[in-house]
């Protein structure tokens, strides 16, 4: 189990090399995504290490976080535009 | 009799598992190896999502039939419906911000 986890925390190293360097704003957002998404699966697997259970509610919860944190930075991060259409 | 149910159970939750951390890691290689932004998303939403539920799969197997396997039940179909929809918005936003794709051959968006 341990050795899993620390290959997530070596694909989460690789991640961040993209959220750095990308070269545009959405390479960051997709990048953020996947990470936040790695991280999940972190918190899953090490409950599963501690054998302690109740920490899966933590996970519960940080999937909720995430999905709330993609659409709030895609809603205020875009430009406005110019026909006045709210969509 | 029961224990080698137990061995069997426990082959088959780390075959899961061992899947999921693989599609987790080609989704890292192909975010830092693709040449366009489509294609790194792409790469992202599909090995994403594969990979996570796997992970969880294997943890369900592992657990047997409980509470705990139920909430890990809720956390993939949380997934199954949210990460399609972060990564549609993703791609919403990336046209909006005048980013097109490299090779392209017809736009059908703009017509």
């Amino acid at each position: 189990m341990l050795y899993l986890i620390l290959a997530i925390i070596l694909s989460i190293i690789i991640t961040f090399y993209r959220l750095i360097k990308g070269p545009s704003v959405p390479d960051r957002l997709a990048a953020m995504n996947s990470i936040g998404v790695m991280f999940l699966m972190i918190l899953v697997l090490l409950s599963y290490y501690f054998e302690r259970k109740i920490y899966i509610n933590v996970a519960l919860v940080y999937g909720v976080s995430i999905f709330m944190n993609v659409l709030i930075m895609v809603k205020y991060l875009q430009k406005p535009e110019k026909g006045g259409s709210s969509d | 009799m029961i224990n080698s149910i137990s061995i069997l159970r426990e082959i088959i939750a780390y075959v899961f598992l061992i899947t999921g951390t693989y599609f987790l890691i080609s989704n890292a290689i192909g975010m830092i190896r693709f040449p366009d932004f489509y294609l790194r998303l792409h790469a992202s939403s599909k090995c994403l999502i594969a990979g996570s539920i796997s992970v969880l799969m294997g943890c369900i197997v592992l657990e047997g039939i409980s509470y705990i396997s139920l909430k890990l039940i809720i956390i993939i179909i949380f997934l199954l419906i949210t990460n399609p929809v972060a990564i549609h918005a993703i791609a919403h936003f990336a046209y909006n911000y005048s980013i097109k794709p490299q090779k392209i051959v017809k736009n059908d968006i703009k017509q």
